[in-house]
């Protein structure tokens, strides 16, 4: 084995009733290594999230995360193993503060119990500071340190996703899903993404699989891409390798390109 | 005089059920139909515990309390387990709530439908008070704590909140035990202020006034839900005098609580002077704009 390797697939497929969403899907990701998952619309990529995140359990094959099947373990135990995701249609807590929203993810770290709790010790409110100075940090990564008593749901698009990804840094991920973090975005907005996204993976030593349909993003950050289509891997390799690959091509473009 | 101070010791009394009842449909956005049930086990255990046994009321109270928690408990488990959506969790507690009533009718040491007179009285308002107090702070502290967090995260997006790595399941039944624990203690003080009690007491009637009151307090409130249980209990006191339109001007209230304040009287603030300010500040700009 070369890397060692953060995240295998082997052979796993899915399906919806009589709908196959993914079919006998292997593939592997490295320790350190930032893979582009690729493919037309309906291809199957979100449901790889769904099924590494343990939201969906898989009807047959395996889901190897660091060295341990994960696959059909509950999403909180899936995450608490170190796996930390974000949404195509982004799904931040809308009513709470940018803060809170951030608080809420390092929800595990307090060191407290119920009891202590219950009666409101000394020690609960000095945890929940520290949780809270934490939080800042977070936020301050991101640069969105300035709108931290605002309420998530105002936030504008860009901004959002940024608290999003903020959100499942606190987290402390080895391994962050990114679906689609561009959609929506205006070119200013994608380059400050594309900066924000190299700086997560080398700061916190991610190994990070990124879903986007916006190839300049894709291009600039994904020295590897791997490319479904109808719930099948018909593609590996090189951003310079896939762009010219003929089934590629063909997924895109049709028949007759 | 004492006609006064009894309504207002009931206020207070509702007010714990009801803090309990927002905690887990305020703080965790279940609903549930069934919770005068929980009331109804923390009232009995707690009178035949003080009646029977002799046992010291606040032991008996406590004794109600933690025999509503467990109850909940043996019912949450299969049925959060199951993932009911919260809707269709609401029905099957409320089946539940009705069996428990059916128990309680036909158990022979609760006296079946007759209920059950002689209790001692040791409920009054400076007890009833104290008593919502330390709940109230006790409810305060869990919704400030990373329990209450968690609680927040379920209520505002399941989806999100375990991708967060919070575990849907226990969370919720967390908040359904501490909520039942909330309904006990208002059982045990209810039975020792009113000195006899019927299984009636604790049917879908007091279920619904709990979670009106919590709904129309105000979602991810705490003092919204106390405000909003006390007044259900004095307004329609105060309109004895007029007893045909009672029911009528109490269903007008609900409507209108709904149409002028959708989140609630307090819906996600509590009650506190900074708040007050808030609101004068949000009216008078309402009526510059007008």
């Amino acid at each position: 084995m070369r890397d060692t390797m953060m995240l295998e697939l082997r052979g796993v497929s899915k399906s919806f009733g009589g709908i196959k969403a993914i079919t006998d899907l292997s593939m592997e990701v490295a320790e350190g290594e930032i893979v582009g998952l690729i493919g037309p619309n309906g291809a199957g990529k979100t449901t790889v999230f769904n099924l590494v995140t343990g939201v969906y359990r898989p009807d047959s094959g395996e889901i190897v995360f660091r060295g341990e099947s994960v696959g059909g373990l509950p999403p909180h135990v899936i995450v608490s193993k170190g796996v930390a995701r974000t949404f195509q249609n982004i799904r931040l807590f809308n009513n709470l503060s940018v803060l809170d929203n951030v608080k809420i993810a390092l929800h595990s770290q307090p060191e407290y119990g119920l009891g202590a709790a219950l009666a409101g010790l000394g020690k609960v409110a000095i945890e929940n500071k520290r949780i809270v100075a934490k939080a800042r940090e977070f936020l301050d990564m991101v640069g969105l340190s300035d709108r931290a008593k605002l309420r998530a749901g105002a936030l504008p698009y860009g901004l959002a996703r940024r608290l999003e990804i903020a959100r499942a840094l606190a987290l402390n991920p080895r391994l962050l899903l990114l679906d689609e973090p561009a959609a929506g975005m205006n070119p200013d907005e994608i380059a400050d993404l594309k900066e924000l996204i190299l700086k997560i993976h080398k700061d916190f030593n991610l190994t990070i699989v990124l879903i986007e349909h916006r190839m300049d993003l894709v291009m600039a950050t994904c020295p590897r891409l791997v490319v479904l289509n109808f719930g099948t891997k018909i593609a590996e390799g090189s951003p310079e390798e896939i762009q010219t690959n003929p089934q590629v091509l063909q997924a895109y473009l049709g028949e007759d390109y | 005089m004492g006609y006064a101070l009894g309504v207002l010791t009931l206020s207070c009394i509702q007010g714990i059920a009801a803090l309990g009842l927002a905690i887990f449909t305020g703080f965790t956005g279940q609903f549930s139909l069934g919770h005068a049930a929980f009331m109804g086990i923390g009232a009995y255990t707690a009178a035949l515990l003080t009646y029977f046994a002799g046992v010291p009321f606040v032991i008996a109270v406590v004794a109600g309390a933690l025999a509503a928690t467990v109850i909940s408990l043996v019912i949450g488990v299969p049925t959060l387990k199951a993932k009911l959506r919260s809707d269709y969790f609401a029905i099957a507690i409320m089946g539940f709530g009705e069996a428990v009533r059916v128990i309680l009718e036909n158990l022979q040491i609760t006296q079946g439908a007759r209920g059950l007179p002689g209790i001692t009285r040791y409920t009054n308002l400076p007890v009833a008070l104290l008593a919502l107090a330390i709940m109230a702070w006790l409810a305060r502290n869990f919704i400030l704590s990373k329990y209450g967090w968690r609680a927040i995260a379920v209520r505002e997006d399941p989806v999100a909140a375990e991708m967060m790595g919070i575990d849907l399941f226990r969370t919720k039944l967390l908040s359904l035990g501490a909520s039942a624990f909330f309904s006990g203690v208002a059982g045990g003080l209810l039975a020792h202020y009113l000195m006899f009690i019927q299984p009636v007491m604790f049917t879908n009637v007091q279920s619904t006034q709990l979670i009106a009151a919590v709904v129309a307090g105000g979602i991810g409130s705490l003092t919204g839900p106390v405000l909003a249980a006390a007044i259900f209990i004095i307004i329609p006191e105060l309109l004895r005098v007029a007893n045909m339109w009672r029911l009528v001007i109490y269903g007008l209230m609900l409507i209108l609580i709904m149409v002028f304040r959708p989140a609630g009287l307090m819906g996600y603030h509590e009650l506190s002077l900074e708040w007050l300010r808030g609101l004068g500040r949000r009216n008078r700009r309402l009526t510059t704009n007008a």
